[in-house]
């Protein structure tokens, strides 16, 4: 059984003089444990699929299912990352954390040593007690996962996590966040525009079209993969995305 | 506690602004002394400060002060109550905007003396007409407020809270608010001001104490030094209770102390290739 999966998706808006098509019959499914780089052009909808997984929006036909069952609304097992801005300024990096946990009736102790732990293992423990207009970009990202991963969701839903942040930091980020999706098992639904992002920190490859979306092509990704061959792929998919 | 820290905590006094009213006084004083003004209609800053001086030492400012603050208080705090709640629930919901934009375009423009003969007629003379006027005069203003400063929040925010587990009450109490709060915080300060602007108009309508009272009452015996007296106390209370305010700023953003606030003509820095960001 598939683990969480995307069944004739659509979604139109409202608009004059027709409504605007911005997700035709998407079928999509993801394994558990699977890392899926969502692939397309600007304002194609990649990040409408994203907000209809996280039951942010609702589409205008089709379903969404995780583990069989259809979703209903928004939850904490299907956490939303953003691009950037999306720490609470008000929170230190620790509050940040700890949202969610309080939200879920955790224990002061108990959650604050969890969110330490986070933190650490995010390589941002020495800044728990700053705010985030104190952190970098980067850093400020790190808190971001660090908040997304402590409540263990069944599926993490990034839109462009790296995009705001410069290349050195987003390479260094794109590699923790492989390694730490294969030691924890964190199935991972990735939105971007980089190709080259695509194939380093991907399972599988799902190329949408333009306006209205629709699956283009679909394309696992060969582990370990031989520098020379990501070349080559990044040209092939490139040519589905013009 | 550090040092450093206690001096973030107080507000620095501003030299030039106090060097600006030194100069204006000073004018103030010299333009009836050297008769290019007749006393009787300006009278001398000192002889002014003077009088603002025996009328708070004899005794007979405190009840009209008194007056005017409760007033004040009493009309803005009843304008805060439905505001804030209402600017809210408007805030949070998309259509809202279009139900109420012609009603408030279309009381923009009456400003509160115009509200002085129906506030007589409704509730006769007194405090009560007075508190309305008062009301009236500030509560438009904090709706706007309000509901521009919740419109104004990133709904990132908002997206990633109910992804994190939040209810939408939960939402509204624990990211809405608190994200809107800078911007509330600074219309509330705005709004006290104008609800000193309207005391004046308010205390037109029959009362018999208020520095408003006190002022016209001093205009009908030409008596040019205590209107004079009268609203150099009002423009002392605004100020006081800005401070106040302002220190209340300071300690609920303390989570944005060290964002540098440059002028509209950005950071002089980055001019010369020293932004920030490099």
């Amino acid at each position: 059984m598939a683990y969480l999966e995307i069944r004739a998706l659509s979604k139109a808006y409202q608009a004059s003089p027709r409504p605007v098509e911005a997700l035709e019959h998407i079928n999509l499914t993801v394994h558990e444990g699977e890392f899926l780089a969502l692939l397309g052009p600007s304002g194609c909808g990649k990040t409408t699929l994203l907000q209809i997984v996280a039951g942010l929006e609702a589409p205008t036909a089709g379903q969404v299912l995780l583990r069989g069952r259809p979703v209903q609304g928004w939850s904490r097992e299907r956490t939303l990352i953003f691009q950037e801005y999306s720490l609470f300024p008000w929170l230190t990096a620790r509050g940040n954390v700890e949202f969610g946990l309080r939200l879920a009736g955790m224990p002061p102790a108990t959650r604050k040593e969890l969110a330490l732990a986070t933190l650490d293992r995010l390589g941002v423990g020495p800044f728990a007690e700053s705010y985030p207009h104190q952190l970098s970009g980067g850093m400020q990202q790190r808190v971001a996962l660090a908040r997304a991963l402590v409540l263990e969701p069944a599926v993490l839903l990034m839109d462009e996590p790296f995009a705001a942040v410069d290349a050195i930091t987003r390479r260094r980020l794109q590699d923790e966040l492989r390694q730490l999706q294969t030691t924890q098992v964190q199935t991972v639904l990735f939105v971007t525009h980089s190709v080259r992002e695509a194939l380093k920190l991907a399972d599988r490859i799902v190329v949408l079209s333009a306006r209205p979306a629709t699956v283009r092509l679909e394309m696992p990704v060969p582990r370990p993969l031989d520098p020379a061959d990501a070349a080559m792929w990044e040209e092939e998919i490139v040519q589905y995305l013009a | 506690m550090s040092a450093e820290r206690r001096g973030s905590n107080t507000i620095a006094i501003n030299w030039r602004g106090l060097l600006l009213l030194a100069g204006l006084a000073g004018i103030w004083e010299l333009v009836p002394r050297v008769g290019l003004v007749d006393a009787v209609l300006l009278p001398p800053f000192t002889q002014v400060i003077g009088r603002l001086g025996s009328l708070l030492l004899s005794g007979s400012l405190w009840p009209h002060i008194g007056a005017s603050v409760w007033r004040v208080l009493l009309g803005y705090g009843l304008a805060l109550l439905v505001a804030l709640p209402v600017g809210l629930y408007i805030g949070l919901r998309e259509q809202a905007e279009k139900w109420l934009g012609p009603l408030t375009q279309l009381l923009r423009p009456l400003a509160p003396p115009a509200w002085i003969p129906l506030a007589i007629l409704w509730f006769g003379i007194g405090n009560t007409p007075a508190v309305f006027i008062i009301f009236v005069g500030t509560v438009l203003t904090l709706l706007l407020g309000t509901i521009g400063a919740v419109r104004d929040v990133d709904k990132h925010l908002v997206q990633g809270a109910l992804t994190l587990g939040a209810t939408r009450t939960q939402a509204v109490f624990q990211v809405v608010l608190p994200a809107a709060l800078p911007e509330l915080l600074t219309m509330l300060r705005l709004g006290l001001g104008l609800a000193w602007m309207c005391v004046v108009a308010a205390e037109m309508v029959a009362v018999s104490r208020g520095l408003g009272f006190l002022i016209l009452e001093a205009r009908n015996t030409f008596n040019t030094t205590t209107v004079l007296a009268g609203m150099i106390a009002i423009g002392l209370l605004g100020l006081g209770m800005d401070v106040g305010l302002r220190q209340l700023q300071r300690r609920l953003l303390r989570w944005q102390a060290g964002r540098k606030a440059y002028g509209v003509l950005g950071d002089p820095r980055a001019e010369q290739g020293l932004s920030g960001l490099a």
